[in-house]
């Protein structure tokens, strides 16, 4: 029976809650609500039953949908993370995660932008590849980030010759600079190629249990820095050094362009003599990707 | 000396965005647009041939089509709401609120 006094808000906010519940490892709906209420009785607070079903079963309806579909969205993107962790762990980890950070945006694009931080949280999802899993996780958001982040209007030599040391400058936004402990980007390219043909072709094997985590090449841990971007509509990744994934990083901090350099240069290990010819194929480089644009002064007046 | 250093690396810089600037302008006026720059992408990871699934996130002209996550196999053979009237996806009216 629909509560008398309940508003339309209240009655949103109820189902919300209701639906957005995790469901038992049977899939079905919980007896009990998050507040320790019988669920049969939050269901008839706002659904009548009909002739074929409870008001618990057709609220179940939508709490089984709402997890069937952000469950799969979210493993959409993170193929390779559940290669490496496991069906079993991966399930248990997204339940976690989605039940922690619910989608708030009006596109199900963003539903995993949270998992790499959850997951520096809760390594306990990961077991022993806690660290293996951080880097694969940004890798791939940063792959989502890359594929339909905007794109915006290079530098143009008009704007070039204008330039100075106190000059800032900023970056393309589907341009994403990743940082990992592990040189990962090569397997979970693979891993990510191989979800169309065997996955022993990759050099990565399945246990018997396609549950656990797949056997994985051996790994040493050696810090490396990636970009990942687009270029006509496809989406690129490639290694950076050290000094020009700073360089970058700076750049997007908003950091002058002469402190920009200087922090990537001092980061480089290189001889003093040899940095002007380094930073000036990073910048070549960078220029004919497209990389490099005019600050973005709309955020600049919002942020002021 | 410090300085010095400092303003030949902007130097650097700049002559560097002038080159690469005036490459990708280049190349965009050819046909090798593609080519030159993809040339130094890296490796690429999703191609316009085959977009990511999620290229229709958010987006509902892909309903029905079964290629984005608004309206995929997420609930294949899951659906126990079918035919049932317990949802509004069988074109059932809603209850009347008592």
């Amino acid at each position: 029976m629909t509560h008398p006094t309940m508003s339309l808000e209240e009655i949103q906010r109820e189902m919300a809650s209701a639906v957005m519940t995790p469901l038992t490892a049977d899939d079905e709906m919980r007896k009990e609500s998050r507040n320790g209420r019988p669920m049969d009785h939050v269901a008839a607070s706002f659904i009548a039953p009909n002739s074929r079903l409870t008001s618990f079963e057709r609220l179940e309806i939508y709490n089984r949908q709402y997890w069937y579909r952000v469950l799969n969205a979210l493993g959409e993107d993170f193929p390779a993370l559940r290669t490496v962790i496991g069906s079993r762990a991966f399930d248990a980890m997204s339940v976690a995660y989605i039940d922690a950070h619910p989608n708030r945006s009006f596109t199900l694009r963003n539903l995993g932008s949270r998992l790499p931080e959850f997951l520096v949280a809760n390594p306990h999802f990961a077991g022993r590849r806690a660290d293996l899993a951080v880097d694969v996780a940004r890798i791939e958001w940063a792959f989502v980030e890359a594929f339909d982040s905007a794109e915006r209007e290079p530098l143009t030599l008009e704007q070039i010759a204008t330039l100075e040391g106190d000059s800032h400058l900023a970056l393309q936004p589907h341009l994403q600079l990743v940082e990992v402990e592990y040189p990962v980007d090569d397997l979970v390219l693979k891993l990510h190629k191989g979800e169309e043909r065997q996955t022993t072709e990759a050099g990565i094997k399945h246990d018997e249990d396609e549950n656990a985590p797949a056997k994985l090449p051996v790994l040493r841990r050696k810090p490396t820095w990636l970009a990942a971007h687009r270029v006509d509509y496809s989406v690129f990744y490639l290694r950076l050094k050290r000094g020009e994934f700073h360089t970058l990083r700076a750049i997007r901090a908003g950091q002058p362009l002469a402190e920009a350099i200087e922090a990537g240069v001092t980061t480089a290990r290189v001889p003093a003599a040899r940095r002007p010819q380094l930073v000036r194929q990073w910048f070549t480089t960078w220029a004919e990707l497209g990389w490099i644009c005019a600050p973005d002064l709309d955020k600049l007046v919002r942020t002021a | 000396m410090k300085n010095q250093l400092n303003a030949m690396l902007l130097t650097a810089a700049l002559s560097g965005l002038i080159g690469g600037t005036t490459v990708a302008h280049a190349a965009a006026a050819s046909s090798s647009k593609t080519t030159v720059k993809a040339a130094k992408a890296g490796l690429q990871y999703v191609n316009a041939d085959k977009p990511a699934k999620h290229s229709c996130k958010g987006k509902n002209d892909c309903k029905g089509q079964g290629g984005c996550k608004s309206s995929d196999n997420g609930c294949k053979a899951k659906n126990s709401c079918k035919g049932k009237g317990g949802c509004a996806t069988d074109g059932s009216k809603m209850p009347k609120a008592i």
